[in-house]
């Protein structure tokens, strides 16, 4: 897997010795770009040497300073068997060592995060293109050179990793074209037990296959049944459906699981849209309606027979499944990251819907006849370009981006109706219903509740207090411009505060710089709001300063922050110092 | 091109032709100059509508006094097409000879459930309802009451029943309205595009379409608008004797035509036509009371004999069916006493009804012919043939004056007078047939009588009579000496045109056996054989390896694919079939199979090829082509025929062999054999195309089903593929693809395609040098005015 080419740069080496076979041998410890190798110094041994990948580096340990031996364990992906011990002469080749390889780690993380990829790229200029306040805070900090680009946006990641994990996986997965996807289980021949094992994808193949099997999933779990329970009745079902072998189901459990999941006729809405988006060329339904009716006509007259009786029986199962199986394979896989069954048929179920509608604008139908037309123009030929390698080489090795749950609204009103009309029920008895709880628990448990939205009422009507810029009759009397421009000047402050706290521990030169060059337009900020709150008559100076007092005020932290840091960190700061009166130099 | 054919300036909209082309040109227009009607079966694949089109297109600009053509299609797909197609040479006579030249009104015309576009009524789910909704908004009484409504004053609108403005199709009233204003432009319309057009100007797509038929240049529609009495004496009655009418796939033209004149009657439509009769009862109850003289006024006329005379004539949206009767067989005279007063008319009907319940209680399948029905029904039921002849006019004339509004819920019932008035009318060429079950599932009752028409010529004798040129056409007419007799009429023309090639694009074979040596057959006892089922599998099997793209495979029944394919599901086969191919499947519900069909060709486009099983006589047989990569290669397995114990087809048998000496294993070979053609015949549409036509049953390797196959075919059908093993027929499919995917071109043979040198050649030295005539264009005067 390692490319030998990339790996041959060895950058660190130092004697040191390794148990080979449960005995201490020499040997010596080379740090190359991908790997830490080590290799016993009796070349004839070949079984000895070790190879530990850096990146895969979980723990990595020094002994204490001042053992007997000095020694270093590597371990890589949390397994402690496969560690690597060496053990030097000398505490100082050791921490040489330890060294090199902390560094080498350090660099190829930075490479791995290394430059955005294109589909991220074209979310972020999407994203500017969209919401005009991101750009304009994009253009008075990013483009005012406070904040570098990617400290921006890794600030905002969560606006658009999902559109880029959509795109970011490269190539469209097929489905395999069987009709029974391995659902029969398997009979461990002891017991009267029958095993099966479902996969993600194996589900989002039922539920794309079977919509009302995904129906029934949306329905009930977690509501009416677990999720392990909803699997154990399916499988059980499409078992004994399997081996009743067309006969009658025994039991009514039996008889209701076959009942959930089978088959159910389109509705009328979906069967409508279906007929709408079919092409004219194949549209066999028009040509139905334009038939007479029913009566008209001969019934039994020797050439037809797709009259078939509903008692002569419903029609073999693979009749039913074939056309839609083949509509399933053909969409392939949905380009989302399935983790588990409730995606599985959510994915199953968008997939579905949005190859529906791209159905509709059916191109115009060709009937020219080909050969009598004239030779088309030949189209020039089209530049192959790789628009983005990037694209290509992360989605085979990039590990599943687990997408992040978006912030989600507390609304507290429908929630505290909710409450309030259940607490009603459990006050009258007499409205009672079926319940699982102890009334008197289920009371306090409520009341508890409601004690705890009062808090966070109380709170949020404090916050909307403070909150006076959407204070409307204040607004109406404050002029529009300095109004817009205080509104602008406190999102540019907020987003610099917001970089600000990022950097802190200002542990490293490299946030030092940060902190330094923030808090200098802090500064700046500071004094321009200053300058516009005097410039104001004395009735909107009031408003302005009362509108500015929680931004200024951490303003005027964040400021108290970064001097005590100074007194703080006094190695951090003086390394800064010192780099920054190089450059200048 | 536009060249000169025999002094005609044709205008073709393609820079090339092909020599069939020509010939089918020549053909056409010598039957038109003739007045005389024609029957031309040229090869599939040859560009038949286009040159149908280009011929009559361009012989309509040069002679002015020709009529409309009137094109007729099996299914609204080809519909589709041939407009698409007029529109290309409308788009190319613009660009040849000037926007006046091409100036011309096409349209399609279709039911009102595809054409509608108010989304009240259109939404209503099935045709019947449609059609039952709009009548119910569109109807002259319906309208007048409410305009009474609107004239006495806003005030009493509140307690108006059913709602007053709910109660009109605004673009039925605007068409209205717009009176003679409301034409189509000049130009080409698809069912689509005329839809299009009423939402934009709010005017019924459906009325403006039947009004604009007899303004129009080229009319498009189903069959059964022109051959089926109910039908096209609404529609088609004020066409002019001038018109070219053109059946297109007319290989089962018979089929269509005695269709057009049986019915078939079923418990349920029984117990539906009790019920509309206490209906009609409670109304007629309710009209004494309420307005006797409408009733009174019935009855004068009826005794008048003023039944036929403009009362039934109907306008506006409560159009129903018309007399199933061939128009010259309706009688002119005056009404039976016995029928006149409406209650004893009903009473009529009841005893009728109740005779027919009666008939379907037997257990055992009998069959008389009508002379022998009637004489029995009089003696049991007392009613005598003329009264029953006259029960269609006289339910139509009652409900009109009832002022009936939901029609629909009397279909049962007027299905039943028709079935009264084709029983009365006809004693020869048509059999009652009464089963009380399936023959497939003896063990279900389901009782139908069937009134089945034998004489195909019966429903197309008023067709060929009433206008000047009748021509019937298709890729598989063979015989082509037996469909005029079949149809009862002498053509001037008739013709059987080779097919000439650049090089052997068809590839039909002759499967005989499996790759063991077993025959393979849907012979009835060897049909259910595992071994040839197995085979059967194996050819497809073999197939899905070896061709690109799209394969179709038709079967002789639904009854057999199911079986068929249920095995090959247990057996594996199917799961070996899809290793290479996705598999789409025709069923018995049009939406899921249109459904699949798309896809099938979405499967194709993306290259991931797939395999589409279908049934010899279903509608995907009848109206998809599988042409290009949609189809590269066709299977026919076993021979399509009929369900040879059917009644109806053994009554038909006997008719033919005694009316035209034809004899039964003959014509259900012929039968069989253009089904079988026109399956395998879908693969193909131009020359560039190419198809492997695969015949697997050992029974057509014998003379008489191969040689009753269409020429096209049987030039390509040498030794070395016939009498095929499976393993044998893959190795010939194999060479055939390889060598069909070389890079194409039509130099290296002249003879398969004409350009316009060559064509200009050939008229001149046919002598037909002179100057051509001038292009007029002949647009009705309504639409010229609406224009200027």
């Amino acid at each position: 897997m390692i490319d030998a080419d990339v790996d041959d740069v060895v950058f660190h080496r130092c004697a040191c010795a390794s148990t080979v076979a449960g005995a201490k041998t020499r040997g010596e410890a080379c740090v190359r770009t991908r790997t830490v190798t080590w290799t016993p110094a009796d070349t004839g041994n070949l079984t000895g040497a070790k190879t530990v990948t850096l990146l895969s580096v979980t723990a990595h340990q020094r002994n204490k300073p001042g053992s007997a031996t000095a020694s270093l364990r590597l371990v890589p992906d949390n397994d402690a068997k496969r560690a690597l011990v060496l053990t030097f002469d000398a505490e100082s080749d050791r921490d040489g060592l330890s060294d090199a390889i902390k560094a080498q780690i350090r660099k190829l993380e930075e490479e791995m995060k290394g430059v955005p990829s294109a589909a991220e790229l074209e979310a972020r200029s999407q994203l500017l293109k969209t919401n005009v306040e991101i750009a304009q805070l994009y253009e008075e900090t990013v483009k005012a050179g406070v904040i570098s680009n990617e400290d921006f946006w890794e600030a905002r990641r969560n606006l658009f990793s999902d559109v880029v994990a959509r795109k970011a996986t490269g190539q469209k997965h097929g489905i395999e074209n069987t009709l029974d996807g391995d659902l029969k289980g398997a009979r461990d021949g002891m017991s009267d037990t029958v095993t099966c094992n479902l996969t993600n994808e194996k589900m989002h193949r039922i539920f794309a296959e079977r919509p009302s099997v995904r129906e029934a999933f949306l329905n009930n779990v977690p509501k009416k049944m677990t999720e392990r329970e909803f699997w154990t009745r399916f499988l059980r079902s499409e078992y004994f459906k399997q081996m009743r072998a067309g006969a009658p189901p025994q039991g009514e459990e039996e008889a209701a699981d076959l009942a959930l999941f089978a088959r159910k006729p389109p509705d009328a809405t979906t069967v409508k849209a279906q007929i709408k988006a079919i092409e004219p060329g194949v549209n066999l339904k028009a040509d139905l309606d334009d038939g007479l009716g029913e009566g008209y006509g001969l019934l039994r007259d020797g050439s037809r027979d797709d009259r078939r009786p509903k008692e002569a029986g419903p029609l073999p199962e693979v009749f039913l499944e074939l056309n839609h199986h083949a509509a399933v394979v053909l969409r392939g896989q949905p380009q989302v990251n399935i983790v588990d069954a409730r995606t599985a048929a959510i994915a199953a179920r968008d997939h579905e819907k949005s190859a529906e509608s791209a159905r509709i604008g059916f191109e115009e139908p060709d009937y020219s006849i080909d050969d009598l037309a004239a030779p088309k123009p030949a189209a020039p030929p089209k530049e192959l370009k790789i628009r983005d390698s990037h694209q290509y080489f992360s989605s085979i090795a990039e590990e599943p981006v687990v997408s992040k749950p978006s912030k989600t609204h507390v609304v507290i009103e429908p929630f505290k109706e909710a409450v309030t009309s259940a607490l009603s029920t459990l006050q009258h008895p007499e409205k009672k219903q079926k319940r699982a709880l102890d009334p008197d628990i289920a009371l306090q448990v409520l009341k508890e509740v409601t004690q705890s939205l009062a808090k966070v009422e109380d709170l949020s009507a404090q916050f909307a207090s403070q909150q006076s810029f959407s204070n409307a009759d204040d607004v109406a009397a404050f002029p529009e411009n300095v109004n817009e421009q205080l509104r602008r000047s406190a999102a540019t402050g907020g987003e610099l505060l917001r970089q600000f706290w990022m950097s802190t521990p200002m542990i490293t030169s490299v946030r030092w710089e940060k902190a330094t060059k923030v808090c200098k337009s802090v500064e700046i900020l500071y004094d321009k709001l200053e300058g516009v709150k005097s410039s104001l008559p004395s009735a909107h100076r009031h408003i302005a300063s009362q509108r500015l007092r929680p931004l200024l005020g951490a303003f005027d932290s964040a400021l108290t922050f970064y001097d005590d840091e100074k007194t703080r960190r006094p190695q951090a700061y003086a390394d800064f110092e010192k780099t920054a009166t190089q450059e200048n130099s | 091109m536009d060249f000169n054919l025999e002094g005609l300036r044709v205008f073709f909209p393609y820079p090339q032709i092909y020599p069939e082309q020509l010939a089918m040109m020549t053909e056409f227009k010598r039957s038109l100059d003739a007045r005389g009607h024609g029957a031309i079966e040229m090869p599939t694949g040859t560009g038949k509508t286009i040159t149908v089109l280009s011929l009559c297109v361009s012989y309509q600009i040069a002679h002015p006094e020709c009529g409309k053509l009137i094109y007729c299609t099996r299914t609204v797909p080809e519909m589709e097409k041939v407009l698409a197609e007029c529109r290309t040479l409308e788009r190319f006579i613009a660009a040849r000879a000037g926007e006046d030249v091409a100036a011309m009104l096409a349209l399609g015309l279709s039911s009102r459930k595809n054409m509608c576009v108010n989304p009240r009524v259109v939404d209503e789910g099935s045709r019947e309802s449609v059609d039952g909704k709009c009548r119910r908004l569109t109807a002259s009484w319906v309208r007048e009451k409410r305009l009474e409504r609107e004239a006495r004053g806003a005030s009493e609108n509140e307690n108006v029943e059913d709602g007053g403005e709910g109660n009109c199709c605004e673009f039925f009233e605007d068409f209205e309205s717009a009176g003679e204003k409301a034409v189509l432009p000049p130009g080409v319309y698809t069912l689509h595009d005329l839809r299009a057009f009423g939402r934009t100007k709010k005017w019924c797509p459906y009325f403006l379409a039947r009004n604009m038929i007899s303004f129009a240049n080229v009319v498009v529609y189903n069959y059964q608008y022109m051959l089926d009495p109910k039908v096209a004496s609404l529609v088609s009655s004020s066409l002019e004797k001038e018109c070219i009418v053109v059946f297109d796939e007319a290989h089962n033209i018979d089929n269509v035509c005695i269709e057009a004149l049986s019915v078939n009657l079923r418990q349920q439509t029984l117990e539906n036509a009790g019920r509309s009769i206490t209906s009609l009862n409670t109304r007629i109850d309710r009209a004494k009371q309420t307005d006797e003289r409408r009733l009174r006024q019935e009855y004068e006329r009826l005794v008048n004999g003023l039944a036929q005379q403009g009362v039934l004539a109907r306008g506006g949206g409560e159009d129903v069916l018309m007399n199933p009767i061939i128009p010259d067989d309706i009688l002119r005279e005056a009404v039976p006493g016995n029928i006149r007063r409406a209650e004893h008319f009903v009473a009529v009907l009841k005893r009728f009804v109740e005779y027919l319940n009666m008939r379907l209680r037997s257990t055992q399948v009998e069959q008389e012919t009508p002379t022998a029905f009637l004489q029995h029904c009089a003696a049991n039921a007392g009613i005598d043939g003329k009264t029953l002849k006259f029960c269609y006019d006289r339910l139509t004339s009652l409900l009109k004056t009832l002022e009936v509004v939901d029609m629909d819920e009397f279909n049962a019932l007027s299905l039943v007078a028709n079935f009264a008035a084709l029983v009365g009318t006809y004693s020869n060429g048509f059999a009652l047939i009464l089963e009380p079950y399936d023959e497939r599932y003896p063990n279900i009752p389901d009782p139908v009588l069937q009134l089945a028409c034998l004489d195909a010529s019966l429903a197309i004798k008023p067709v060929f009579e009433r206008f000047q040129s009748v021509f019937i056409t298709s890729g598989t007419l063979s015989p082509i000496d037996l469909y005029p007799k079949l149809l009862g009429f002498n053509p001037v023309s008739v013709r059987s045109l080779a097919m000439t090639l650049t090089r052997d694009c068809l590839c039909p074979m002759v499967i005989t056996r499996g790759a063991d040596q077993q025959a393979v057959s849907t012979k009835f006892d060897m049909r259910d054989d595992p071994n040839v089922i197995q085979n059967y599998g194996r050819i497809l099997i073999g197939l899905a390896q070896t061709v690109p793209d799209g394969i179709v495979a038709f079967f002789v029944s639904y009854s057999y694919m199911e079986n068929i394919v249920s095995k090959w599901h247990e057996t594996g086969i199917l799961r070996e079939i899809m290793q290479h191919k996705l598999v789409f499947i025709e069923t018995t519900d049009v939406v899921e199979t249109s459904l699949a069909l798309d896809n099938y060709r979405r499967a194709c486009n993306c290259g991931r090829g797939a395999i589409f099983l279908s049934v010899a006589r279903g509608k995907v047989a009848e109206g998809i082509d599988f042409d290009r990569h949609y189809g590269r290669a066709v299977v026919m397995y076993g021979v399509p025929y009929q369900y040879t114990l059917s009644r109806i087809l053994r009554a038909r048998l006997e008719y033919l062999r005694e009316t035209f000496q034809i004899k039964e294993s003959d014509f259900l070979a012929f039968d069989a054999v253009r089904q079988a053609a026109q399956c395998v015949g879908r693969v193909i549409r131009s020359k560039k195309d190419y198809g492997l036509m695969v015949f697997a049953d050992k029974r057509y390797n014998s003379q008489d089903k191969r040689g009753k196959l269409p020429g096209w075919i049987t030039t390509h059908l040498r030794e070395e593929v016939l009498n095929l093993s499976t393993d044998m027929a893959m190795q010939v499919a194999r060479t055939f693809m390889r060598s069909m995917s070389q890079p194409f071109s039509h130099d290296e043979n002249t003879q398969s395609l004409l350009d316009q040198a060559m064509v200009d050649r050939l008229a001149v030295e046919g002598g037909w040098r002179e100057a051509l005539p001038a292009l007029s264009r002949k647009l009705a005067p309504e639409i010229t005015m609406h224009l200027s």
